[in-house]
């Protein structure tokens, strides 16, 4: 099963319940062609390990800067 | 706020991984809250098992129930899926407009907010920038839906039933903030100590605050069709065709 939708492609494993999806291209763009960040947070897969690094959760907001409504509040969730 | 880990929670970053498959984890965090239960709730079951790093390390099986690798196990439960019958994605709203007939969608932003810090519309801003519009959130987040018979003990195709209830749960993108699989239903409305404290579902605040004024929600006035079973799936001539059955509903009330 494959859908499509608001940027989302959303796909069901044939013959499991798992789900996964993608997207092809940036959700925003700004200052021309730039990419606005698109996030999203999920339960840590690492957490309970012993090779678990703490500072890779928030990696991916790391360096955001933009003012774009949908990033502006990013940097935020660092403090 | 993130880096205190309270919600368990890792950031993805989606445009550094264009066109690359990501597996949609519906696991209940460890603080998360067990679905609901009652009539027309389908059973729960454990999907994952936490375990304390440390205690975990200590198994002493003959202190029995102190075993403290026993004591350091918290399980989460959820709604266990085997046969999906349809699949789907969308936005959260955008906009939308009120209307004097109908009204308009309900949605989170138009809520109280998170007083004293966010009061009301600020709480929209804060998500949106300098803009008064209405609902909606504009990052991109989205909602995944699914159409399914749930319940974890009929695995087994042979032992299906011959007619079963069909379900829609939803699952916010955000996946740790809705926590796992929910009924679209405002009765599971349940979320863990950091959710709880900054609610980001309607549902939660249909339950918290059902009069404040852009809600102005009564439960009682509420019909659910999948909860009262009468979303069915599984007739003998079309296995597969999912159908309105009216039936006589517990309060005797004629669906048509």
């Amino acid at each position: 099963m494959v859908v499509a939708n608001s940027g989302r492609v959303f796909a069901k494993e044939v013959g499991r319940t798992r789900f996964y999806f993608t997207m092809l291209e940036p959700m925003f763009r700004r200052n021309g062609d730039q990419p606005v960040r698109s996030v999203y947070f999920k339960l840590d897969p690492e957490q309970g390990q012993e090779t678990a690094d703490n500072a890779d959760r928030l990696a991916h907001l790391e360096g955001e800067n933009s003012t774009h409504p949908a990033a502006v509040r990013l940097p935020f969730f660092v403090k | 706020m993130m880096s205190t880990d309270l919600n368990n929670s890792m950031a993805v970053n989606v445009d550094s991984n264009l066109s690359v498959w990501h597996l949609l984890d519906a696991r209940p965090p460890h603080d998360g809250v067990d679905p609901p239960s009652g009539e027309g709730i389908p059973p729960v079951y454990d999907v994952v098992v936490f375990e304390n790093t440390i205690l975990g390390n200590f198994d002493l099986p003959f202190l029995r129930t102190l075993n403290p690798k026993q004591i350091a196990r918290t399980a989460r439960k959820g709604y266990v899926i085997y046969r999906v019958l349809d699949i789907g994605v969308g936005h959260e709203h955008w906009h939308e407009h009120d209307c004097d007939v109908y009204g308009g969608e309900m949605d989170s932003l138009d809520g109280p907010g998170l007083p004293p810090v966010l009061i009301e519309r600020s709480v929209y801003q804060f998500f949106n920038g300098p803009v008064d519009d209405q609902g909606g959130f504009i990052d991109g987040t989205v909602n995944y839906y699914l159409l399914c018979p749930v319940s974890g003990k009929q695995r087994d195709q042979r032992e299906r039933p011959a007619t079963q209830r069909v379900r829609y749960p939803w699952l916010d993108e955000q996946a740790v903030l809705s926590e796992r699989w929910r009924l679209l239903h405002p009765d599971d409305n349940a979320f863990g100590s950091f959710r709880d404290t900054v609610p980001s579902s309607v549902v939660q605040y249909l339950f918290k605050t059902p009069c404040y004024h852009s809600f102005r929600f009564n439960q009682n006035l509420f019909w659910c069709p999948f909860r009262d079973g009468h979303i069915i799936v599984g007739h003998v001539a079309t296995p597969d065709l999912v159908t309105f059955q009216p039936k006589q509903s517990k309060n005797n009330r004629q669906v048509k």
